[in-house]
């Protein structure tokens, strides 16, 4: 095992540590939340990436992780987009128009995150798992979908929603439906963590199912507080950290299994000896 | 094979998993109301399957702290095992339930219970059926890579590989 190899095992264990200080970073102002977003979202995208190799070509799973990490790094690509803009001093869309065209990279993104999920739940289902929900789970999720038309409506007053760019206003209200979409997919990933049992694969979607429920309760935050368009930033970093936090435990997972495949094949002989199995018989 | 008061070894298995056919399950019930042995053995057994799954949650966590003494680790889970199976199973072979379950033990603390079972379930019914009673040592290769490509969808490759690797393990005592 290489020195870096011991400080990934490591990585599950430090993850509240890693949350508390990216968001701590994210509260100091406007550059200090972008910075915190940009940098949970790019690590992200790679372990998702990294993920996704693990998988074989035209697998559900493999297609999941690279939506996943496509929709990271179009989110990333978003952030430096309007940290260029507050360089220049335009912190919002009111002074530069040219700001509003985020909401380009963020439906793509929500979209990205969404067949993602999709593709995931697609291959769990493979497995048998995920394929009856709970009254409850259909009850949270006609919740989630009952909170978005109220949200749409109070959005109409937002700089975005008046942009000289058609696409800006119609985009600026596509995006609270399609974060309701990877809000419902949160329910059904929980259920099947229930499924699951225990484990790293487990307590990753239970993170994932965290990050994404609460990157809605945050859009409702901070539509129904118009007074301050930061309310919902704590909620917002905390729900990329713990999107973070998710990828970590399912790489953790990938490690230890490699680690016992190692193992395995350097002491397959010498098991095999103590073992005392006489034959398998039916 | 006959393995205790005409009942196959293997049905114990699916009587504490849960997938013996409703009639067998009856009638394996039925006889354990009468009959203290094997009341006793079903005891044993159950008993035996949660040591095997908590050598197996100890060995995952001993990787996590040790990497490197895990050789001797497995070694001495592997002993611990055996030696504390029941005494009516310690005199022959492994049945294919017992070696499944074993592959599942390892998969347990990893991919969760859940998901363990529910993969285990779907190779055996891609193998040839579970409930039919067709499995055999001969299938247990197919079993292993069935079990593998399902898992290693979901899991990836890491976890394919840990399948066929602990899977050829058992498969090389097959005679």
């Amino acid at each position: 095992m290489t020195p870096l190899s011991k400080v990934r095992a490591q990585w599950p264990g430090f993850t509240p540590w890693w949350i508390a200080i990216g968001s701590a970073a994210g509260l100091l102002n406007s550059a200090g939340f972008l910075a915190s977003v940009f940098f949970a979202n790019i690590w992200s995208a790679w372990l998702a990436a990294d993920i996704a190799r693990e998988h074989g070509r035209g697998q559900a799973m493999r297609r999941a992780w690279m939506l996943i990490a496509l929709g990271m790094l179009t989110n990333a690509v978003r952030i430096t987009y309007e940290f260029g803009f507050l360089l220049a001093g335009h912190i919002d869309s009111s002074l530069s128009p040219m700001l509003g065209l985020r909401q380009i990279p963020i439906v793509a993104s929500l979209v990205a995150m969404g067949l993602g999920l999709h593709a995931m739940w697609s291959s769990f289902r493979s497995l048998g798992l995920g394929v009856k929900l709970r009254k409850l789970d259909w009850a949270l999720m006609a919740a989630i979908i009952l909170l978005i038309p109220p949200v749409v409506w109070s959005r109409r007053g937002l700089n975005d929603a008046r942009s000289p760019f058609e696409i800006v206003r119609y985009l600026q209200f596509a995006s609270p439906v399609l974060l309701a979409i990877p809000a419902s997919m949160a329910v059904v990933l929980y259920r099947i963590s229930r499924e699951l049992g225990e484990g790293f694969m487990a307590l990753a979607l239970r993170w994932m199912a965290a990050a994404l429920g609460i990157r809605l309760v945050a859009l409702v935050l901070a539509t129904a507080i118009t007074e301050s368009s930061t309310a919902g930033n704590p909620l917002v970093i905390f729900a990329h950290w713990a999107f973070l936090a998710a990828l970590l435990c399912r790489r953790h997972l990938s490690h230890v299994t490699s680690c016992l495949v190692e193992q395995y094949s350097i002491s397959g002989p010498a098991l095999l000896a103590t073992l005392g199995w006489k034959k398998i018989q039916h | 094979m006959t393995g205790h008061h005409g009942f196959a070894q293997q049905e114990w298995f699916e009587y504490l998993e849960g997938t013996l056919p409703p009639a067998q399950r009856a009638h394996l019930s039925a006889h354990l109301d009468s009959c203290p042995q094997c009341a006793q053995l079903l005891h044993q057994i159950r008993a035996w399957e949660q040591k095997v799954e908590e050598e197996a949650r100890s060995l995952v966590l001993h990787v996590e702290r040790h990497p490197y003494d895990l050789d001797r680790m497995s070694t001495e889970m592997m002993c611990r095992i055996r030696l504390d199976s029941p005494p009516a199973l310690a005199a022959r072979g492994m049945v294919f339930a017992e070696a499944v379950r074993l592959l599942q033990s390892v998969l347990d603390p990893l991919c969760g219970k859940g998901a363990a079972a529910s993969a285990v379930r779907m190779a055996a019914e891609r193998t040839g059926g579970w409930l039919d009673r067709r499995l055999s040592s001969e299938r247990w290769p197919v079993f292993v890579r069935n079990l593998g490509e399902g898992v290693g969808a979901v899991y990836g490759v890491p976890a394919q590989l840990l399948i066929e690797r602990v899977g050829a393990l058992v498969a090389a005592e097959v005679e």
